[in-house]
C-alpha cells in the first residue's frame, strides 16, 4: 500500500498550498486525472522525492519514505520525453537503471534479456536511441522500470527500499498516436498483472483510465 | 517516387552562393597576400637579397633548429589546449551545477573576461599572482616571517621561478579556458530536465553523472575547441617570448618576424608562414577527423535554462566541497590576475589618462571598430554556418566533402597567419593604390574580423546545423515547398529567436576580441589613428606604467560592457517573436 | 555586405586623394619616416615640426612607423617610389643596410659638432647624421640589489641563483640586437660560449623592450637590459633616485640614432636643411626629456639629475661589419640560447 497522508506542498510563487491525500493498494493501477495546474506532476515528484512536502507523510508498505533520496525510494518514473540518453544504445540505457556505474552481474544480464523479451523489444539491444520511434523509446523506458522492479524484488540492493515496484508515469504517452498509446498502456497493464507492479499514471485524458482498466482519482480544480 | 533529401539545384544555389564566394575570398586573399610577398624583388638597396624560390626548401628552412621550433610550438600548443580543457570541463560542470548560487553571475562574467585582454597585459597580471613578487610569494614570506626561526623545516619554500613552459601553458589556460567554458556551459545547461531527474532516480554519483550526462553534452564540441585553442597557442608570439624564459619555448612567428624585418627575406617569410599554416592545419585535420560525425540535428533542441539545485542533487557535502574547491581554482587562476590588474589600474595615474584627448580618441576608434567588427563577424558567421548546413544536407560526394573542408579550414587559417605577414602583404597590395595610413581603420577592421570569425563560427555551427538542418529536412522531406516561413520571415521567426542567444554571444565576443587585439595596428598606427591596445603599448614603451595600468583597466571595463551588450542583445533577440503588433498596426 | 565594404574603401581612397592634392598646391611637403615614439604627441616630433616650419615655409610631416626595423622594412618595400624624403631613427647597426637608398647629407663638419664618447673615433659617415645617442646598460633597483656586477665578465660569472635578468630578443628588438653586438665586441669568436654562460641568469627574453622593463618594475627580475638614460628618466620625471645602471669596466655598447635623406627625395634642399636643423641647439635641447637619450651635439644643456656620474666608455662596431655578419651572429645567438 502507498499512503499519501495529508501532504501539503506550496510553490514559492503560489498563494495556496496543494493538498493530497490518497491510498494506492499494491499491485493495482491508478489514473490520476486533473486539469493543468491541479498538481498532477507535483504529486508524482513528491512521491519520487524530487520535491519535499511542507507537511504530511508518504508511506510505502507502512514505512515512511520521506527521508530517502530518490534513488533509495521504491520507484521508477517515466517522463513525457527524454527518458533515454540519446548517445547510448538501448541495452546501456536499460542497464543504467540497474547500476549507474554499469556493474552488471550475470543475474542482472539475464533479467534484462528476459524483460526485453517480455515487453517485446528483445532484438533491439544495440539500436541507437535516435533510430527508435517515440513509442519504442517509451517501451524501452518501461523495460528499464520492469528490470528495476524485478532486480530488487528480493529487497537487497535497494538499500532498504525493497522492491522498486512503484511505477510513476508522468504523461509519458500523451504525445503518441492513439494506436501506439493503446499499445503502451497495454504494456503497463501487463506489468501490473504479471510482474507485481503498482502503477500511477498521471494524465489529462480521462479515457486513459478505460484503456488501462484502472480506477480514476480526480484532483480538484485549483482555486 | 520517394522524395529524396537532396535539394534541387536551383533552390540550393542561392543559399550557398554567398558562403562559397566568402570561402573562395578567404583562400583567394591568403594566396594573393603570400603571392604579393613573393612578388617583391626586394628593391635595389637590399644587402644580400631574397633567395630564389627554388631554394626555399633548402637547409636554411629545414635545419635542425626549425624542427626544434616546430616541436616546441606544437607540444606547447597541445599542452596548452589540453590544459585549458582540463580546467574548462570540470569548471563548466561546476558552473552549471551551481548556476543559481550566490555570486555565480559575477563569476561567470569575470571568467569570460580573461579571454579578451591583451596578452602582455594578462601576462603581467599572472605575474602579479605567481611571480617572484607576486601575491603567493608575499603570502609565503608573511607566513615565514611568523614561523619561529628555531623551526626552519617549517618554513615554506618560495615558488619556483615562473618563467618557462609552465608559465606559457598557464597563461594560455588563463586565456582559453574561459573561451571553452563559454562554449561548454550552454551545452550542459541545455540538457533536458528529465535527464537530471533520471540521474537522481538512478542514484548516479557526481562522477557517473559527469560520465553519462555532462561529458556527453560537451563531447561534440571538445575536439573542435581543442583545435581552436591549439591554433591560438600555436601562433602566440609576444606571450610565449615574454614568459618562455629563453629560446627553448618558442614559436615560428619570431622567425617569420626576423625574416621580414631583419633579413628582409620575403620568400623565407612566406615559406615559414606556409610551414606554420601547414603544420597547424595538419593538426587540425587530425583533431577534426577524430571528432564524432556531426549528428546533432537528431538531438532535441532545447532552449538554454538553468536546472534548479534540487534536481541536480547538488546538496551533498562532498559535492559542495568539491565545487568550492573548483571555484577556488577558478578564482586563483582566472580572477586573481584580473583583480591584480584592476587594482593596479585603480591605483594608477587615473587622472592623467582620463584627461587625455589621445585616450578618448583611441577609445572611440576601438569601440567603433569593435562594433563594426561585431556586426561583420555575426553576418559572415551566419552566412558560413548556413552554407555549411546546406552542404551537409546535400548528398555526400567527394566534392561537397572537399568544399566543407575548405570552408572549415578557410575560417581557421587566418589564426595562424602572423599579423606582420598580413600587414606587410596589405602594404604591398595597397602601395600605389592608396595611402595605407588612410585605410588603416579598414585594415584593422578586416584583421579583427578574421580573428573573431573562427571563434564565432565554432560557437554557431553546432546549433545552427541542428536548427536549420531540422527545418530544411522537414521542408524537404515533407515537401513544404510553399512554407511561408522562408526568406526574411524565416529569419525573423525561426532563425533569430532560436539563435538569438548565440548571435548575441558571438556579437559580444567579437566586439570584445576586437577591442583587445593589437594585431596589425602596430604597422598602421599613426598620430591620426590609434586604438586602445596600441595606446597601451605606447604608454608601456615610454615608462608610463601607471598610465598603462589605467588604460588596461579601462579596456577591461569597456570589454565587459561590450560583452554585456552582446548578451543583452542576445536575450532581446531570443524573445518570442509575435506578429500581434504588426497585425494591429496594419 | 561586399558592396558596402567596397564603397567604404572607395570613399576612403577618394578622401585620401583629395587630401594629398590639397597639400600639393600649397607648400612643399617634407615627409620624414620615423619610429612611433619619436612621432607621437609626447615625442620630440611635434616640437621639431613647429620649430622647423617657422623657418622653412614648408610642411613637415612625420610618419611614425612601428619601430626602426619598420622604417627599414618600409623603405625597402617602397624602393625607389618611396614618398619619404628623410628617414630618422635608424641606428648604426642598420645604417649600412640602408646606405644604398640614401644620399650624402652634405651637412658641414658633423664630427666637430658631435659630443660622442671620447674613446670613439670621429664621426666620418657621409650619409647619416646622428641626432642622439645612448648606451645600452643593465638597469637595477638599488633598494633590492646592493652589489651589481661591475663588468660584463662579472655578470657572466655570477652564480645563477644570485641574479635574474630580463633581456630582449635580438631578432625583434633594438636593445636585444645591441646586447648581441655588445658581447660580440667584447668576446669575438667566444661570444657564443659567453652567451651560454650567461643563459642561466636570463629569466626571460621578451619580444620588445617594454615587456622586460615592465617585468623589472614589477620586481620579477633584478636587472633589465635597457639604457643608461633609464635611471635618468626616473630621476628627472619621477623623482625616484633608487634606479641605477650597472657600470661595466669593459665599456657599454652604444646606440647612435641617425637621420638621412633618401636618394629619390623630391625635396633634397629641404631635406638637407632638415638634417642640419637636427643638430641645432633648438632641436637638441628637446631630445633629453622627450626621447630620453643623450643629445648628439656639444654644449647641449641637460636637465638637473639627467647625468649624475661621468659617462662610461662607449663601444661601437663598424656598420659594414654588422651588415655583413648579422645573419651569422643572430644564428650563433639563437643557437647558444636554445641549448
Amino acid at each position: 500500500m502507498l499512503e499519501i497522508d495529508n501532504i501539503k506542498f506550496q510553490y514559492p510563487e503560489q498563494t495556496h498550498p496543494l493538498k493530497f491525500a490518497l491510498n494506492v493498494p499494491e499491485n493495482t493501477a491508478l489514473v490520476v486525472a486533473g486539469i493543468s495546474g491541479s498538481g498532477k506532476s507535483t504529486l508524482l515528484n513528491l512521491i519520487a522525492g524530487f520535491l519535499h512536502p511542507d507537511s504530511g507523510d508518504i508511506r510505502w508498505r507502512e514505512k515512511s519514505i520521506l527521508g530517502l533520496a530518490p534513488a533509495m525510494r521504491p520507484i521508477s518514473m517515466l517522463f513525457q520525453s527524454d527518458n533515454l540518453f540519446a548517445h547510448l544504445d538501448v541495452w546501456t540505457n536499460i542497464a543504467l537503471g540497474v547500476d549507474a556505474g554499469l556493474k552488471i552481474d550475470g543475474e542482472s544480464t539475464e533479467i534484462i534479456a528476459q524483460s526485453m523479451a517480455d515487453l517485446g523489444i528483445g532484438d533491439m539491444e544495440t539500436r541507437p536511441i535516435p533510430t527508435l520511434s517515440g513509442g519504442q523509446q517509451q517501451r524501452v523506458a518501461l523495460v528499464r522500470a520492469l528490470v528495476r522492479a524485478r532486480l530488487h524484488a528480493a529487497g537487497g540492493a535497494g538499500g532498504g527500499a525493497g522492491s522498486r515496484s512503484l511505477l510513476l508515469l508522468d504523461e509519458p504517452f500523451s504525445a503518441l498516436d492513439p494506436i501506439t498509446k493503446a499499445d503502451c498502456l497495454a504494456v503497463v497493464r501487463r506489468m501490473v498483472d504479471d510482474f507485481g507492479i503498482t502503477a500511477i499514471l498521471v494524465t489529462h485524458d480521462a479515457s486513459d483510465a478505460e484503456a488501462l482498466g484502472a480506477d480514476v482519482f480526480s484532483l480538484p480544480t485549483p482555486c | 517516387m520517394p522524395r529524396t533529401l537532396a535539394p534541387s539545384a536551383n533552390c540550393a544555389l542561392p543559399a550557398t552562393l554567398p558562403g562559397l564566394l566568402l570561402v573562395a575570398g578567404l583562400w583567394g586573399f591568403l594566396l594573393l597576400a603570400l603571392g604579393a610577398l613573393l612578388g617583391v624583388d626586394g628593391g635595389a638597396d637590399v644587402a644580400g637579397g631574397a633567395a630564389p624560390i627554388a631554394t626555399w626548401f633548402d637547409s636554411r628552412i629545414f635545419d635542425s633548429r626549425t624542427g626544434a621550433i616546430l616541436w616546441s610550438a606544437t607540444s606547447q600548443a597541445l599542452l596548452s589546449a589540453l590544459g585549458s580543457l582540463a580546467v574548462a570541463v570540470p569548471a563548466s560542470i561546476m558552473l552549471a551545477r551551481r548556476y543559481r548560487w550566490f555570486g555565480m553571475r559575477v563569476l561567470r562574467l569575470l571568467v569570460g573576461l580573461a579571454f579578451v585582454i591583451p596578452t602582455t597585459v594578462a601576462a603581467s597580471g599572472l605575474l602579479a599572482i605567481w611571480g617572484r613578487q607576486g601575491v603567493i610569494n608575499q603570502a609565503i614570506d608573511a607566513v615565514n616571517a611568523v614561523v619561529p626561526e628555531a623551526l626552519p623545516m617549517v618554513a615554506l619554500p618560495e615558488l619556483p621561478t615562473f618563467f618557462g613552459l609552465k608559465a606559457v601553458v598557464l597563461a594560455h589556460i588563463f586565456f582559453n579556458a574561459p573561451l571553452m567554458i563559454r562554449v561548454f556551459l550552454p551545452r550542459i545547461l541545455s540538457v533536458p530536465d528529465t535527464h537530471w531527474r533520471l540521474a537522481r532516480m538512478m542514484g548516479m554519483t557526481a562522477w557517473q553523472q559527469g560520465r553519462w550526462i555532462e561529458f556527453p553534452a560537451m563531447k561534440p564540441l571538445i575536439l573542435p575547441m581543442v583545435g581552436l585553442v591549439f591554433l591560438f597557442c600555436f601562433s602566440s608570439f609576444s606571450l610565449v617570448l615574454m614568459l618562455g624564459g629563453g629560446l627553448r619555448v618558442t614559436t615560428l612567428e619570431v622567425e617569420i618576424y626576423s625574416a621580414l624585418r631583419i633579413a628582409f627575406d620575403l620568400p623565407m617569410a612566406v615559406a615559414l608562414t606556409l610551414l606554420q599554416v601547414g603544420m597547424a592545419l595538419g593538426v587540425l585535420v587530425v583533431l577534426l577527423r577524430l571528432a564524432p560525425r556531426q549528428t546533432s540535428w537528431n538531438q532535441p533542441i532545447m532552449t538554454m535554462r538553468a536546472p534548479c539545485d534540487d534536481i541536480l542533487s547538488a546538496n551533498n557535502f562532498s559535492l559542495k566541497t568539491l565545487d568550492i574547491f573548483m571555484i577556488a581554482i577558478l578564482v586563483l587562476l582566472l580572477i586573481f590576475p584580473l583583480a591584480a590588474l584592476a587594482w593596479r589600474g585603480v591605483s594608477g595615474d587615473m587622472l592623467a589618462v582620463l584627461m587625455s584627448a589621445h585616450f578618448w580618441r583611441a577609445m572611440g576608434n576601438s569601440v567603433g571598430i569593435a562594433v563594426a567588427s561585431g556586426v561583420l563577424v555575426v553576418g559572415l558567421a551566419c552566412v558560413l554556418a548556413e552554407t555549411r548546413t546546406q552542404l551537409t544536407l546535400r548528398p555526400i560526394s567527394p566534392l561537397t566533402r572537399g568544399i566543407i573542408a575548405l570552408l572549415e579550414m578557410g575560417v581557421m587559417v587566418y589564426l595562424v597567419v602572423p599579423a606582420i605577414v598580413m600587414g606587410t602583404a596589405w602594404f604591398i597590395l595597397l602601395r600605389g593604390v592608396a595611402n595605407v595610413f588612410a585605410v588603416a581603420p579598414f585594415l584593422v577592421l578586416v584583421a579583427n574580423v578574421m580573428l573573431g570569425l573562427p571563434v564565432a563560427y565554432r560557437l554557431l555551427i553546432g546549433k545552427w546545423l541542428a536548427m536549420r538542418g531540422r527545418d530544411e529536412r522537414s521542408r524537404l522531406a515533407y515537401g513544404l515547398q510553399g512554407w511561408n516561413l522562408r526568406g526574411w520571415r524565416g529569419v525573423r521567426f525561426l532563425t533569430i529567436p532560436l539563435m538569438g542567444r548565440e548571435i548575441g554571444l558571438i556579437f559580444g565576443l567579437a566586439m570584445a576580441m576586437s577591442m583587445g587585439d593589437l594585431g596589425v595596428i602596430a604597422l598602421f598606427a599613426s598620430a591620426d589613428f590609434t586604438t586602445l591596445p596600441w595606446l597601451l603599448y605606447q604608454q608601456a614603451g615610454r615608462y608610463r606604467v601607471d598610465e598603462a595600468a589605467v588604460t588596461a583597466l579601462m579596456l577591461m571595463l569597456m570589454v565587459s560592457a561590450l560583452f554585456a551588450l552582446g548578451n543583452g542583445l542576445g536575450k532581446w533577440l531570443a524573445r518570442p517573436p509575435s506578429l500581434y503588433y504588426e497585425a494591429h498596426h496594419a | 555586405m561586399r558592396p558596402i565594404l567596397k564603397s567604404t574603401i572607395m570613399l576612403m581612397l577618394a578622401g585620401q586623394m583629395t587630401a594629398s592634392l590639397a597639400h600639393a598646391e600649397s607648400k612643399p611637403e617634407l615627409i620624414v619616416y620615423t619610429y612611433d615614439s619619436f612621432a607621437a604627441e609626447w615625442g620630440p616630433a611635434p616640437q621639431i615640426k613647429t620649430a622647423f616650419e617657422k623657418k622653412c615655409d614648408c610642411q613637415l610631416t612625420f610618419v611614425g612607423l612601428d619601430s626602426s626595423l619598420g622604417i627599414l622594412a618600409r623603405i625597402r618595400l617602397e624602393g625607389d617610389n618611396s614618398p619619404a624624403d628623410v628617414i630618422l631613427g635608424l641606428d648604426t647597426a642598420q645604417t649600412d643596410i640602408a646606405r644604398d637608398a640614401v644620399a650624402r647629407h652634405g651637412v658641414d663638419d658633423v664630427a666637430g659638432k658631435l659630443d660622442l664618447p671620447v674613446n670613439l673615433p670621429a664621426w666620418q659617415d657621409l650619409h647619416f647624421v646622428p641626432y642622439d645617442w645612448g648606451y645600452f646598460a643593465f638597469v637595477y633597483d638599488s633598494n633590492t640589489l646592493t652589489a651589481p656586477p661591475a663588468s660584463m665578465a662579472e655578470l657572466i660569472a655570477t652564480p645563477t641563483t644570485d641574479l635574474r635578468i630580463a633581456i630582449q630578443d635580438a631578432r625583434s628588438s633594438t636593445p636585444g640586437f645591441g646586447l648581441m653586438l655588445w658581447l660580440k665586441t667584447l668576446y669575438g669568436a667566444e661570444a657564443g660560449a659567453q652567451w651560454r654562460a650567461l643563459a642561466p641568469k636570463i629569466a626571460t627574453i621578451t619580444k620588445g623592450w617594454s615587456e622586460s622593463y615592465d617585468l623589472f618594475l614589477n620586481g620579477e627580475v633584478d636587472m633589465v637590459l635597457s639604457y643608461t638614460t633609464s635611471p635618468a628618466y626616473h630621476r628627472v620625471a619621477e623623482d625616484k633616485t633608487h634606479y641605477d645602471y650597472a657600470r661595466f669596466d669593459e665599456g657599454h655598447y652604444m646606440q647612435v640614432e641617425v637621420a638621412a635623406m633618401l636618394k629619390n627625395s623630391d625635396q633634397p634642399e629641404l631635406a638637407r636643411q632638415f638634417l642640419a636643423f637636427l643638430l641645432t641647439p633648438e632641436v637638441q635641447a628637446i631630445i633629453p626629456t622627450s626621447n630620453w637619450m643623450y643629445p648628439a651635439a656639444k654644449n647641449t644643456p641637460l636637465p638637473d639629475g639627467f647625468e649624475v656620474s661621468a659617462k662610461p666608455q662607449g663601444l661601437l662596431l663598424d656598420d659594414a661589419l654588422i651588415a655583413e655578419h648579422q645573419q651569422d651572429w643572430l644564428k650563433e645567438w639563437v643557437t647558444a640560447l636554445s641549448q
